[in-house]
């Protein structure tokens, strides 16, 4: 009789436990990227854009971080944090025009300012016994544009990347693909900013 | 022993019901003003690509129930006039899942209010394996995400998964279920839809 309750309480207990935490590492390279993006079948990541002419100043970056929310079933017991921040002002940096995220005299100066982040992953099965995955990111905020003896120009943003992972492999790999959108999603922030002092 | 038994059965059922998840997973909370506050005016359903493959297989049995009841086959931009109950089992899966939402949020008290337009993406619909089922457990499922927003100006108002498992255990599991499993999980999904639109009542 005590060793069944004790049977059961420990079934309880790893039910209500969390199966596996893991953080969204983007401290990666590009070719770890590329690798990243092979083994579970997702698309080819795209080249992160090279210098822009703007200073960029980035208010808000920390509100970009939040826990990967997992939609139906599958993996639903794992707990993904997903700090979008490290990737987002990692991205900006690069655009900027000294990678100094600071203001310079002379240079446009686009304030982006971030206002949420957040991301979803869902896994299906296509066919019987072939799962894919669907993982999505998405960036909000605000942006204006500072140009000497000029008004600022405010515009308000939303970019989203939304990606298949063909083979996604088992719950332990879904960083993995949380990163690999992250990035892209960051990639089409840039596009949208790019688009932004172009149009000006 | 059978006192163990005793206490393990409903024991083990308090676990398991304890590990069933949520079916609805919040992804932008559906906004505080629109609850117990709005109707449904509008339903798109689309069908992702990831369930092109098995919805295939429910459209040819809607097209077959359809040929079978003596109806003209539905035209490429549906049905001119709302057909009843009885036919949608005869439909094309968005058209039936169309009008399984307008009823079951209609009978759930949703009529007046602010009108929503539901833009429904269904990522997966499965019905139960027969060999599985013997083995062990197989189920039938529809699942998607729900974007909520106002119908008139296309501002959005919430969004959220839904995930309808229904499981079913040896061949008699399967052979009670009977026919109608499209319109069922439809009909259990679109409850959901309500629960997540109605005041107070966002199980």
């Amino acid at each position: 009789m005590r060793r069944a309750a004790a049977a059961l309480g420990l079934a309880a207990a790893l039910a209500a436990a969390p199966a596996g935490a893991r953080t969204v590492e983007y401290g990666l390279t590009e070719a770890e990227f590329e690798q990243a993006s092979l083994a579970i079948g997702a698309p080819q990541p795209a080249a992160m854009p090279g210098r822009g002419g703007a200073e960029l100043v980035v208010e808000g970056a920390e509100r970009l971080d939040h826990r990967l929310t997992i939609l139906g079933i599958s993996c639903s017991a794992w707990q993904v944090d997903n700090p979008l921040s490290q990737m987002v002002r990692s991205a900006l940096a690069g655009w900027d025009a000294d990678g100094a995220l600071e203001p310079a005299a002379g240079r446009p100066l686009l304030r982006v300012s971030l206002r949420s982040g957040s991301s979803d992953l869902r896994c299906v099965e296509a066919r019987e016994f072939e799962p894919r995955c669907l993982v999505r990111t998405r960036i909000a905020g605000e942006a204006t544009l500072e140009r000497p003896g000029e008004e600022p120009v405010t515009q308000r943003f939303s970019v989203e990347d939304q990606q298949i992972h063909e083979r996604p492999g088992a719950c332990g790999t879904l960083s993995r693909g949380a990163a690999l959108s992250g990035r892209a999603a960051s990639i089409a922030l840039i596009e949208r900013l790019r688009a932004m002092v172009a149009a000006d | 022993m059978m006192r163990m038994i005793k206490l393990a059965v409903p024991a083990t059922a308090l676990l398991l019901a304890a590990c069933m998840p949520n079916p609805v997973r919040v992804i932008e909370p559906v906004s505080a003003e629109i609850r117990g506050a709005s109707h449904v005016a509008d339903v798109a359903v689309a069908v992702s690509p990831l369930a092109a493959d098995t919805m295939e297989r429910f459209e040819a049995k809607a097209r077959e129930n359809r040929a079978e009841a003596g109806l003209p086959p539905v035209p490429p931009g549906g049905l001119a006039a709302r057909p009843s109950r009885d036919e949608y089992a005869t439909l094309p899966f968005a058209q039936m899942m169309e009008l399984v939402v307008e009823d079951v949020t209609r009978e759930q008290g949703l009529q007046s209010g602010r009108p929503l337009r539901l833009e429904i993406e269904i990522d997966t619909l499965k019905t139960a394996n027969a060999a599985m089922a013997i083995l062990a457990a197989s189920n039938d499922q529809l699942a998607g995400t729900v974007r909520v927003l106002d119908a008139a100006s296309g501002e959005r108002l919430g969004e959220f998964y839904v995930d309808v498992i229904n499981s079913h255990s040896g061949l008699l599991g399967l052979a009670m279920r009977g026919g109608g499993i499209r319109e069922e999980l439809a009909q259990e999904f679109s409850l959901h839809i309500a629960r997540q639109l109605r005041a107070g009542d966002r199980r």
